[in-house]
This record gives structure tokens, sequence and C-alpha cells, in this order.
């Protein structure tokens, strides 16, 4: 069953086209994520859903009903803002009591209420501060449960953990897919941070200039980047040019026969290589020269980045630059300005069509 | 000692000596009518050479001063609660309603208007306008044009405490509660605002209270304001005409002290809920 469906909706400011065309369904109980950069129409996407901006064309479905001529309050959504958009003269208690006051329920409901979403929150203690005397991360808690207060349909989050600090973000992150997995609820949630959508989400949409340019399952979208913009997105490093000539495929300066690889596309613009999947060697091994399974390039060393556990090697084949992520002791053996093999899975090239 | 070291010591007391002769200048100008006020003979002295109360218990013996007095207030106080609410009512719908770029810039542009017209021109154009209407000759045209001069000051107050609360998030938050117009106007906003909305108050009253070009032409006989009893007495007798401009200046000195101080609380309140 559907908790939203957004069909064909379409935004403009002015002359900006903000959301273009922009069509998704996420499932009840499904963790949906919007990806994107800055300014690609996601958080607009979600304001749309929530009923804070209207669309110029489409329909907003939330639990089946289209709610396309409702105002906000009166869709069944909870909204988390980015600065948590807390009451700065109620208490915690009366932050999170809000929604429950509007709906005049009984004061004892109240109350227990807000004692068991101070308890899903572990918010214990903090009942009678104000927001002022709350961490970030409290902030981001007692946001959360005011938005859990109402009983929405739908929770939309707008980029809430992007005001807290590393750390902080990353214990926040665990209790916040703790608390959708606990509590089974619908959400919809905007993030420009790749690690955040990629551990939270069900699916992702990726949007760029207002439109869906990809829309799967976390491990899919990153194992499968369908053009280099995304593959760039996604923090793909080694994104070179590429064609298909005369049935054969050009990789790093040499060509290869097409049917060594799956699925080559004939318009193929890019292959892209993750820097874990390129493996480098001072001599090569005979099992590898043998096997089917791989590519292997001769390079020379040109640099190298030290990132705690992992080091990045830089290498350069026939012109072409790729990086290499290796283990920081392993790279220990290997000097600037050496010649190394580079040897690839056939399968760890992925093909980019634009 | 080199003699950078002395011209810059030289310069420093220049500049302080500078900043003292303004005070002074402006200490001078602003509170001689309050000495004034307690004069009954002051001719060729520094100081009064009588001193009196007598100037302040005539003015609250005299019926035309006193009906002055209230006149100034009523204005000062409609004029004030009018500006607000219409005020409020602007910056709500522009942070209540999806964002239009464009109302604010209009906005900004015709709240300054009153600022660059002369008072004078704005109320002989008032006194036209509305000359033929049902409000010419009433004390409401008085509050129209005082409305009007006071706007660049309430609005500007009221804009810049809703950009501080970051009024647009919380009307939202509140909306995406269930809350409607009403709810987030008395319990979301309100207690808010409540330092902006007082502070503007304040500007507004003592600017309305203390004009006088536009009472005089456009106050009628009956709200005669406390300027125009001013003007009036200070060709009879300027001790007296004095000691009323001393409480025109305590009514502003207070305002404006207090629009300071409740600007300060509030803005240290709402940094720290930001920060």
């Amino acid at each position: 069953m559907e908790g939203v469906k957004v069909v064909n909706i379409t935004k403009k400011f002015g002359n900006v086209v903000a959301v273009n065309s922009v069509s998704f369904s996420v499932e009840k109980g499904e963790f949906f994520t919007l990806l994107g950069p800055s300014g690609c129409g996601k958080t607009t996407t979600l304001r749309i859903i929530a009923g804070f901006e209207r669309p110029d064309t489409g329909e907003v479905y939330i639990g089946g009903k289209l709610v396309n001529e409702y105002p906000p309050e009166k869709r069944k959504i909870g909204f988390v803002f980015q600065n948590y958009a807390l009451f700065p003269h109620l208490t915690v208690f009366e932050n999170i009591a809000f929604p429950m006051r509007i709906k005049r329920m009984s004061e004892d409901k109240i109350r227990e209420k807000v004692k068991s979403l101070l308890e899903l929150l572990k918010l214990e203690g903090l009942e009678n501060r104000y927001p002022r005397q709350l961490s970030g991360g409290q902030q981001q808690r007692v946001a959360l449960a005011r938005a859990l207060a109402r009983d929405p349909e739908v929770l939309l989050l707008d980029e809430p953990l992007s005001n807290l600090d590393a750390l902080i973000r990353m214990e926040v992150r665990r209790e916040l897919k703790n608390l959708q997995r606990k509590t089974g609820i619908t959400t919809v949630y905007v993030t420009h941070d790749q690690d955040e959508a990629f551990s939270l989400s069900d699916r992702i949409a990726v949007m760029d200039r207002g439109r869906i340019i990809a829309l799967d399952a976390p491990s899919n979208l990153f194992e499968n980047p369908k053009s280099a913009w995304l593959a760039r997105f996604l923090r793909y490093k080694n994104i070179v040019e590429s064609r298909v000539v005369n049935g054969e495929v050009e990789i790093l300066g040499r060509r290869f026969r097409i049917d060594e690889f799956p699925s080559v596309p004939r318009d193929l613009k890019f292959i892209t290589i993750r820097p874990d999947a390129i493996h480098i060697s001072k001599q090569i091994d005979e099992g590898i020269i043998k096997s089917s399974e791989y590519v292997i390039f001769k390079g020379k060393m040109r640099d190298k980045l030290f990132y705690g556990h992992f080091t990045e090697i830089y290498i350069t084949i026939d012109g072409y630059e790729v990086i290499s992520m290796i283990p920081t002791e392993e790279s220990e053996y290997y000097k600037l300005g050496e010649d190394v093999y580079v040897y690839v899975k056939k399968r760890d090239v992925k093909f980019l069509v634009a | 000692m080199s003699i950078i070291d002395v011209l810059y010591r030289i310069l420093k007391v220049v500049i302080y000596l500078a900043i003292a002769l303004t005070l002074l200048y402006i200490s001078l100008l602003s509170f001689s009518p309050v000495i004034g006020a307690f004069a009954l003979k002051w001719h060729y002295t520094l100081l009064p050479e009588v001193w009196t109360l007598d100037n302040f218990k005539f003015i609250f013996s005299d019926p035309f001063i006193i009906r002055s007095l209230e006149s100034s207030v009523l204005v000062a106080f409609t004029t004030s609660l009018s500006s607000l609410v219409i005020y409020l009512l602007v910056i709500l719908f522009m942070h209540y309603k999806e964002q239009r770029g464009w109302i604010n810039t209009l906005f900004e542009i015709v709240v300054i208007i009153p600022l660059m017209i002369p008072a004078i021109l704005l109320a002989l154009s008032m006194y036209e306008l509305y000359r033929p209407t049902a409000i010419g000759g009433t004390f409401l045209i008085l509050v129209f044009a005082h409305i009007t001069i006071v706007s660049p000051y309430v609005y500007r107050n009221l804009y810049s405490v809703s950009k501080i609360i970051d009024m647009k998030s919380l009307i939202e938050a509140s909306r995406s509660l269930g809350a409607g117009l009403f709810t987030t106007l008395f319990k979301v906003i309100l207690p808010n605002i409540y330092h902006g909305l007082l502070g503007a108050f304040l500007l507004s009253f003592a600017i309305s209270f203390g004009d006088f070009e536009i009472a005089n032409i456009l106050a009628p006989w009956q709200y005669r304001t406390v300027t125009i009893a001013i003007f009036q007495y200070s060709f009879k007798n300027i001790w007296i005409a004095s000691a009323i401009i001393s409480i025109v200046i305590f009514v502003s000195v207070t305002a404006t002290f207090s629009v300071a101080y409740i600007s300060r609380k509030a803005i240290a309140k709402y940094t720290e809920v930001t920060r």
C-alpha cells in the first residue's frame, strides 16, 4: 500500500524550474530518501508533499488520498526541519504536547503520550528544559518526538542531521533508523549526504536540476551508477573517457573485445572503477595473467595520500590517472616513480553512457 | 617617545574632545528646555536666576494643555496600536503564505516613502484627500497620517524580529503540527515577538507624540496636540512651553531607552536560542 505518491509534479519560482515532472511512490513503512546537491529540488519536493508549497502541476497523495487542496495542518504529516523550529517559549514537554493540545486531548492522555515519546527518544529528565538549554542532538530528538506526537501517516525530514557535528550525526543516524524500524512509519527524508542516504534508506531517488535521475535501492544505485554525473556524485573517483570502436571497447588506452565484459552499451562515454577495486602489485601473479576474470595494465606510481587505515595511490596508465585504495601497511612497499602492475576484475569496470 | 607616538596621542585627545563637545552640544540642545521648565526668571545667567515648580503646576491645571496632552496620548496610542496590528498582519501574511519575494520588495519600497517625502507635503496631501470624506475633521485623519510616518520604524522593527526568531519556520512547524492561523498567531507567534511588538509600539508612540508638522495642519481644533500647545505657549510664556517640552522629552527618552533595553534583551534571548 502506498504511503505517499507524487505524480508528475512541477514547481517553478519565477523562471526557475525547481521541480520538473517528478513522480515516485513510497510504500507504507518505507524509508525513502531524496538525495541530491544543493538546489536540485529535493527540499521543494518535500515541501510540496507537506503542503508548504503548491505545485504548478501534478498530484500528491498521502495514504491514498489526494491532498493537493489540503493545507499543511489538514495533512497527516510530521515535519522535522533542518533548524528543528522548536518553539523557544515552550519547554520540551510543552513542545511535544503542542499537537495534542491542538487536538484538545485530555491532560492525562497528553501526559501519558509525552512520557512514552520521551522514553522512545531517550529524553527523560529533560521535559522541563527550554530548547535553548539543549544540545543540538537533544533538540533534534525533541523535534522528532514533536513530529511523532501528531500520529502522522508520513514523517517528512528535511536534512535533520546537517546541523550536528560528525560524531553526534553518526549516533543520531543510528537512532533514527532504529526509531523508524520500531514505529514502522512511512518516512521521506531529504539529504545531500550520500552516507546518510545509503545507511538509512530502503530506496533512494537521486535528484539533479529538478528531476529524478536515478531511483533504486542503495546497493543497486551504488553498484551500478548509470551516468558519469551520478558516479561523480556518489564519489566514484576513477571516471575516464571511453568508447566502443569496431566491436572493441577502449579502457585506459587499451582495447578489449566487447564480449569479454557483461553488457557494454554502444553509446558508451565513460568507464569508472572504484578505487578499492583497483589492485596493484610490483610483480604480476601467474594465476592472474591466466585468469579471464581480470584486465591488467602497466603504470607508474605518481603519488600517495594517507587516509589513516587506507592510503590512496595515484598511478598513471598510458596518460590516464587512476586511484587505487589499499591498506596503509601495504602502501609502504610502493615508492614514487616505480612501475606497478594494475589489475581489475572485469565485472568491476562500470560502463557509463552519459 | 617617537614623533609618531606624540602625534597619535594628540590625535586621540582631539577625537575624545570632539566626542565630548558633540555630546555636550546635543545634551544642551535637548535638556536646556528641561532647565527652563523650572525657571521663573532667566535672562543673562548660565542657570535660571529664580527656580520654581509653578510651570508644572500650571500645566496640570490649564484645561487647554491637559486636553492637548490627552489628545496626544489618544492619537499616539491609536496610531501605535493600529500600525502594530496592520504590520503584524502584513508580516504574518508574508510568512504564512507561500514566500513571494516581490511582496517583501514592494513593502521595503512602500514603507520608506514617508522618509523621503517632507512631512508637510504628506500632511497637505492627506488634508486634500480626506477633507471631503467622513474622517476629514476628526482625529482619525491625524491617526492615518501618523500611521504613515511611523510605518518605516514599525515595519522594520517587526520584520527584524520576525527574522531573528525565524518566524517562517515557526509558522510552518505550527501548521505541520495541526495548528490553524489563529492558534499559530496566539500560541506561537505573539509569545515569541512580544519584545518586538513592545519596542515598535514605544517607538511609534514617541514619534506620534512628538510630531508637530503634521498635527499643526491636520489636527481638528478639539484635538490640538501637545506640540501645538508648546508652539502656542512659546509666544505667551516660554517657561511654560519649556515645561510642556520637558514632558515630551521625558516620554521620548523613556520610550527610546525602553526600546534599546527591550531590543537588547530580545536579541540576547534569541541568539541564545539559535546558537
